[in-house]
């Protein structure tokens, strides 16, 4: 054990670990949940680069040493490379607004940038907020970390929304002539194509994939770094605001800038809100769309039974062959995690007093919940569901004929009243609308054949046409 | 040197009841001139002037 102190006293530290006082005390403090800062490897990462940008800025403007700035970038190296993990070991859960984060990534550094400049743990040569945390504070530093961590996990997440996008395409393809009933208010409605259902949760994500764009991509990344405890930058040095940003790019590979009011950006957490806000808007379509699959799939013999889902598990401890439609349930859980964890960002980001929001650990501890189970969510949902999906046609094509909503077609043209007459005859004779219209011989068989063509009904552009008398 | 101190400033100050000004000038950690530039609260909530006193413009 290595004894170390602070302005409290003294504390015994593990030799074997990296970390310092700051962390230990913290690692104690705050161990509730069992998810540490070592489970949110991207955004340490984040904090690492952070590090390395402000040490190399330093050195450039003559505030640090350059035999020290080199061992702290080697240091923030190990970390950004993954070699570090289980030195995190801090809940994500904690008071303080990520300082015991903050000083457990300047610990590490420090302590192996010592090691590799005298051979020995310790802070004699290199200490972890003189030199490691120099010209920064926590309260810059951890929400640009959390800035760049989220436009990491956006990355991430297009790909799978891409990924389910093309999956759903392929099936708006395949199911482009299967036509069916619709409902609304979940009683039967007028003909539709699967096809055509399917492109409208194609679209949804084709639309999610933009407003994704909108709100990470083709512009610099806004972020507080050199604002140092509150905006006003104090401790930083000459150069420093604008070279650390020169930095920050060249290390993370990311364009970056300060944002225009470090003031605004202290006291108000609302870039988050709204990146979870779209997630969350992501989420609920996720969800619809999985609802939407459950219900058309539910069977296999006395449900709608209108689709096929990929069978990938037993379904049942006690009832044999049966099956369950696991993965949209696995997307309806993630849509319900997802805006459990927007209420949770709301009210952290509305609580923020006076100059500085501090609740950021439990903002990136739900952020990152809802981009991972998003991004995983999406790909298993792609490739385990919505491929292996067959449309029961022959099901879907009686169903669209028998419907009453078809007569729409009577009152488009013999008027409303004609309209109901003819639904509540076939209603009660338990007959389909096209039976009726054809034993009260309204139109001749071949002008029947065309009204009641449930294709034709899908397709405005073609039932205009034939509405408007180009019936035979 | 210098910055060591400063490290455990606050927590000299803390148990003086003084102000972190009062400590420093008490331990002549700089000239009083110097003091005086160091802890003018309005310059600490500018970087640009603050940033060019650390840096060393201090006289």
């Amino acid at each position: 054990m290595f004894k170390e102190k602070d302005c409290l006293g003294e504390l015994d530290v593990r030799e074997d670990v990296y970390y310092g006082i700051q962390t230990e005390r913290a690692r104690n403090n705050f161990a509730i949940s069992g998810t540490t800062c070592d489970d949110l490897p991207e955004f340490i990462k984040a904090v690492a680069e952070v590090k390395k940008a402000a040490a190399l800025a330093n050195c450039k403007i003559g505030a640090l040493d350059e035999k020290i700035c080199k061992a702290i970038c080697a240091a923030a190296d190990e970390i950004i490379s993954g070699k570090m993990r289980g030195n995190f070991p801090v809940d994500v859960f904690q008071g303080g607004g990520s300082t015991s984060t903050n000083m457990n990534v300047n610990e590490v550094i420090a302590k192996r940038a010592n090691e590799i400049l005298t051979g020995r743990k310790g802070y004699d040569a290199v200490h972890p907020n003189t030199h490691v945390n120099r010209g920064q504070s926590t309260n810059d530093v951890i929400p640009t970390a959390i800035e760049i961590t989220c436009y990491r996990y956006a990355v991430d997440l297009k790909k799978s929304l891409e990924h389910l996008t093309a999956a759903m395409a392929r099936k708006v393809d395949e199911f482009k002539t299967v036509v069916k009933t619709s409902r609304t208010c979940l009683q039967d409605a007028v003909p539709i194509t699967l096809g055509q259902e399917f492109s409208g949760y194609e679209n949804f994500l084709r639309r999610h994939i933009k407003l994704l764009d909108e709100l990470f991509f083709g512009k610099p990344l806004e972020l507080t770094l050199g604002g140092t405890a509150t905006g006003t930058g104090l401790s930083t040095f000459d150069g420093y605001q604008s070279e650390v940003f020169v930095q920050l790019r060249e290390v993370t590979g990311i364009d970056v800038k300060q944002k225009e009011n470090l003031f605004d950006g202290f006291q108000n957490g609302d870039d988050y809100i709204r990146i979870s806000a779209y997630l969350k808007s992501l989420a609920t379509g996720l969800g619809k769309i999985a609802t939407d699959l459950r219900m058309m799939s539910s069977g296999p013999r006395c449900g709608l039974q209108e689709i096929f889902l990929p069978a990938v598990q037993p379904g049942s401890s006690i009832m044999p062959g049966k099956v369950n439609p696991v993965m949209p349930e696995l997307v309806n859980q993630i849509c319900y995690q997802v805006c459990g964890d927007d209420v949770a960002i709301t009210m952290a980001v509305e609580g923020g007093e006076l100059d500085l929001n501090v609740w950021e650990p439990v903002i990136i501890k739900n952020l990152t919940e809802q981009f991972k189970i998003l991004t995983g969510g999406m790909i298993k949902f792609a490739d385990l569901c919505i491929d292996g999906i067959k449309a029961n046609v022959e099901k879907l094509r009686a169903d669209a004929e028998s419907t009453m909503a078809n007569a729409t077609v009577v009152s488009a043209i013999l008027g409303y009243v004609k309209g109901t007459e003819i639904a509540q005859k076939a209603v009660a004779e338990n007959k389909t609308v096209k039976q009726v219209v054809k034993e009260l011989k309204l139109f001749d068989d071949a002008e029947i054949d065309k009204l009641f063509d449930t294709l034709m009904m899908t397709d405005s552009a073609r039932s205009g046409k034939i509405f408007s008398g180009e019936r035979t | 040197m210098k910055i060591k101190i400063l490290a455990t400033g606050g927590t000299i100050a803390v148990s003086a009841n003084k102000t972190v000004k009062q400590v420093v000038k008490e331990l002549k950690l700089f000239d009083d001139a110097e003091i005086d530039k160091l802890f003018d609260t309005l310059m600490m909530t500018d970087s640009a002037r603050s940033g060019k006193i650390f840096s060393g413009e201090r006289a």
